[in-house]
């Protein structure tokens, strides 16, 4: 990572439970879950309880779905480290990998529900462009979306938006295949507190 | 460095404040965090990167500016004129942390926005 300080400058006891986890794991412990142990009062602290929430919390979308979003929304913003970990933890989640990759590819003309797919289509302008118009979200509840469904649809649009960000400029280093399934595991089984 | 209690945030797009539009409270936490926790980066510079306005020198916007808007592009050189600049690597975390947060908080309310004016045509 950089700068150094998110390399090195970590507190003692932070250190050796990165080792642990590399010891006990046989996978380093990833880029994204080690920048919320710097400082971590001054974010990490924070955007963990935020992401826990969204990803992890009351929803009327299941797990599967918002780990899903989460990795249409680093597609879109064509971050490779975020891709391959919300991929690997969608494709768990759901136990579809073909479905998986055939939603992200293009989820207008993927086999899932249309209130789905039309949110997905809301959360890819919205990556993209900056913005999307009411006819786009117009659609999705016309599909059978909530509000409740768009709001915390657009909640896991806002964790990766940052995550995705903080991963290219801070240069997260990306896993192994093998990494990345250990990460989904680890994600489905205690969430991102 | 003396910590300084920082004001990121503030106002955002069409210069409306981020608390005024229905951001749930577990977003409001991470936005008043980066407001009000004691850091290293001066106050107004973190609000700027926030908001992607005025941020000054030219190098730390040109940074900023991608974080926010293409962040694939950013470099080891980017970090590195920023840091010759005079700023030091934990107000360069700030900084960047500021700037993308910023942004996808904007975008998250454009979509609320949107989400409302969907609402409006329905009835």
């Amino acid at each position: 990572m950089r700068p150094g300080i998110l390399e090195h400058g970590y507190r003692l006891r932070d250190k050796a439970l990165f080792r642990m986890i590399a010891t006990f794991s046989g996978q380093p412990m990833p880029d994204a879950a080690r920048v919320t142990f710097y400082r971590p009062g001054f974010y990490g602290a924070a955007a963990k309880r935020l992401t826990h929430q969204v990803m992890r919390g009351d929803s009327p979308w299941t797990v599967g779905e918002r780990e899903l979003m989460a990795a249409y929304v680093s597609t879109r913003n064509a971050n490779q480290f975020c891709i391959g970990a919300h991929t690997a933890t969608s494709c768990q989640a759901l136990g579809d990998p073909d479905l998986v990759s055939a939603i992200l590819d293009d989820p207008q003309s993927a086999p899932i529900a249309p209130h789905l797919a039309a949110t997905l289509r809301i959360l890819g302008t919205l990556t993209a462009r900056h913005e999307v118009d009411a006819e786009q979200v117009r659609a999705a509840l016309d599909a059978g979306a909530t509000p409740q469904h768009i709001r915390d649809a657009l909640a896991v649009a806002f964790c990766f938006n940052v995550t995705n960000r903080l991963a290219e400029a801070f240069a997260f280093e990306q896993l192994t295949s093998q990494g990345y399934a250990d990460g989904a595991k680890f994600l489905l089984r205690r969430g991102y507190r | 460095m003396e910590a300084t209690t920082a004001v990121p945030g503030g106002q955002s797009r069409q210069g409306r404040s981020m608390d005024d539009d229905g951001f749930t409270p577990v977003h409001q936490d991470l936005i008043r965090h980066l407001r009000e926790v004691p850091g290293h980066a001066r106050p107004p510079l973190r609000h700027a990167a926030f908001a992607m306005s005025g941020v000054e020198p030219a190098s730390l916007a040109a940074l900023t500016e991608k974080v926010a808007l293409a962040p694939t592009t950013v470099t080891d050189g980017d970090l590195g004129v920023v840091l010759d600049a005079g700023f030091t690597e934990d107000q360069l975390f700030e900084l960047v942390v500021c700037a993308a947060v910023g942004q996808a908080a904007r975008q998250y309310e454009a979509g609320l926005d949107a989400l409302a004016a969907a609402q409006r045509t329905g009835r």
